[in-house]
């Protein structure tokens, strides 16, 4: 699932890329910041809305388990660990894992765009 | 009793170091509620770890567990989870479109008086409802740790913390919560490594040996919040409440930009979320080694598994080893709350003498160098009144103020942020109604359940965030269509979304 979203800000990214990359018309269709800041937007949207989707399906899942199906979780899995603790553990870890993959994406996504919207930015201001 | 106080002697020593160290670069109202943006990630991860590790979750959760079994686990889970919330959508828009406050935010999105004025109120009834009842354990435990009489570890640790708040800053409380973070996980470390090596080093021993001595049903959930929708409220409570607690998102405006604060949530989501899920092996193991007769008789909350487990795992009772992990763990739990308490007058600080004296009702025209004044004389004000509050709370039940806090925090603050900072219609009207819709039936759901009224309970729930939340949203949706669009506040929402994502000014 991760795969797919970073692969579809890839290709947002490469789109982005070919229609404001300097090279295609100079200087004087440099996108503005609040397009590049469209751009971002939809781009984040994708990945936070999908993670908030998996982790809130996630932890809010196990709750409502916990409320209303009482005796699936007491179900023993190995030794005397039964699935709550299992699912409790996976959320532990799910949550870190999430957290290291946002952190890549915005890095490797986000902040490019976040520094061009600033030039943009200031370049106009400058002008 | 007499070595816990020496340990934490040196602890209050070293702090009040810190706190003059502290004082003489505190020049600036930036540098008083901001620590002047200067913070590194790591350092405002563990300061985060410090603010949410308050003594209900150092102590807390390992009595729930010892006692409840896996109810126990979920409080511990639900605040790393919250952290992801945190992460995807506050931390880096709070950096970029803040300054010292959340009305910070909400008066530079909406540009009206009556907007600040809502999210003051949010603040402020968020941050007292949580600081009385940590005056109130604070008086509690140190009691019961030290032996010292109720009000007056309520005035002492009162007066520490406006010695911390009102010369040091947010400098000060920053590296307090450091020093009590690394202190904590050091201890937790300490504690984990003999736990786990009481069982071999598999902590499977100790699921079995829990269910051999208590039965299966123990480790079932269940066993604390009876009711089902209460399961399901404590989560959404923790999850959206988190990100609405003024005293950790103002956390963010201590450090330089977006990409720092982005990276201080990873540092305290495995630093606390390492601590969190050891909590729950601790809780397993406090109820097979200490037992849950001994621990429900020392307190009949639990509050006390930990350090009597610290005690156990270190040689019991008559040794020294014992003596002095038991006085290590009680130390720092005294640390912990002193330092929440800390984080929560420097926020309430920000939120009446910033944002309302300053700029409500000053609309701004203060000198810089009396806003510092009037900051620290709100600090002090603040912890006085912080400990009249916690004498007056000596014997009343205050948990219902904690799920007020979180509630109220989830309900009213968080909706109106998250509308501020992401909806182009989103208007003053909005901000009153999110906050009157959230604040209100948080307040009187909260009063009339099980919390307050016992047996009496006219509403079910003991959290009711699960209904107050979507209440809250509700609110601000209506609030935004009745009062009527505004294109002028709309038009400039091009220039907020700029600067909530790059966090500069378009102009």
């Amino acid at each position: 699932m991760n795969k797919k979203i970073s692969n579809k800000s890839d290709r947002h990214g490469g789109k982005m890329a070919a229609d404001f990359s300097p090279a295609h018309g100079g200087s004087s269709v440099q996108p503005t910041a609040d397009q590049i800041i469209r751009i971002l937007i939809k781009k984040k949207f994708q990945v936070v809305g999908a993670m908030t989707i998996v982790y809130m399906t996630s932890y809010v899942g196990l709750m409502l388990l916990a409320g209303f199906s009482r005796p699936f979780l007491s179900r023993l899995v190995f030794g005397s660990v039964n699935i709550g603790f299992v699912l409790i553990a996976a959320n532990y870890l799910l949550s870190w894992v999430l957290a290291l993959i946002y952190v890549k994406i915005a890095n490797s996504s986000f902040d490019p765009l976040v520094a061009r919207a600033i030039a943009a930015a200031k370049s106009r201001g400058d002008a | 009793m007499s070595l816990t106080l020496g340990i934490f002697a040196v602890i209050l020593l070293v702090t009040l170091g810190i706190t003059y160290w502290a004082a003489k670069r505190t020049r600036t109202t930036h540098d008083f509620y901001a620590a002047g943006s200067s913070l590194t990630a790591a350092q405002n991860g563990f300061a985060l770890a410090g603010d949410w590790c308050s003594a209900a979750a150092f102590l807390g959760f390992t009595g729930l567990t010892a006692l409840y079994g896996m109810d126990g686990a979920f409080y511990a889970l639900g605040p790393l989870v919250a952290f992801c919330t945190v992460l995807l959508l506050i931390a880096e828009p709070m950096r970029n479109t803040g300054k010292y406050t959340l009305g910070d935010i909400i008066l530079y999105r909406m540009r009206t008086r009556t907007s600040l004025l809502a999210a003051v109120s949010g603040t402020i009834v968020v941050n007292f409802a949580y600081l009385m009842p940590q005056m109130a354990g604070a008086g509690v435990l140190i009691q019961l740790l030290t032996g010292i009489p109720y009000d007056l570890a309520v005035i002492l640790v009162g007066i520490v913390m406006i010695v911390y708040v009102a010369f040091g800053g947010m400098i000060a409380t920053t590296w307090v919560q450091i020093v009590k973070a690394a202190l904590m996980l050091a201890a937790a470390s300490v504690i984990l490594f003999l736990a786990l090596s009481a069982v071999g080093f598999d902590p499977f021993v100790l699921f079995s040996r829990a269910e051999t001595t208590y039965g299966s049903n123990f480790l079932a959930p269940g066993n604390y919040l009876k009711n089902p929708f209460d399961e399901v409220s404590l989560g959404v409570g923790y999850v959206l409440g988190l990100a609405g607690l003024p005293h950790v998102m103002t956390r963010f405006y201590t450090v330089p930009d977006a990409k720092t604060a982005r990276r201080s949530v990873v540092w305290v989501m495995f630093l606390a979320g390492g601590f969190f899920f050891a909590t729950t092996l601790f809780g397993l193991a406090a109820a097979d080694f200490v037992g849950q007769d001994t621990i429900r008789a020392a307190d009949k909350g639990g509050n006390l598994a930990l350090p009597l487990l610290a005690q156990y795992l270190g040689g019991g009772a008559d040794s020294l080893g014992g003596q002095a992990m038991l006085g290590f763990v009680s130390a720092v739990a005294v640390a912990t709350i002193l330092a929440v308490v800390s984080a929560l007058t420097l926020s309430t600080s920000g939120a009446i003498a910033h944002d309302f004296y300053v700029n409500w009702v000053r609309r701004g025209r203060v000198e810089p160098a009396r806003q510092i004044v009037i900051a620290r004389i709100s600090a002090v004000a603040i912890g006085l009144f912080a400990i009249i509050l916690g004498i007056q709370a000596h014997g009343i039940n205050v948990a219902v103020l904690v799920i007020l806090a979180i509630c109220v925090a989830a309900s009213a603050n968080f909706p109106i942020l998250i509308l501020s900072l992401f909806w182009r219609r989103f208007n003053t009207g909005g901000v009153v109604g999110g906050i009157a819709f959230g604040l209100v039936s948080s307040v009187v759901l909260a009063v009339l359940g099980p919390a307050v009224r016992g047996a009496d309970a006219i509403w079910p729930l003991v959290n009711p965030t699960v209904v107050s939340l979507p209440l809250g949203f509700l609110g601000a949706m209506l609030g935004t269509f009745l009062a009527g669009r505004d294109p002028v506040n709309e038009a400039r929402f091009d220039e907020v979304t700029l600067r909530v994502h790059t966090g500069i000014t378009a102009e």
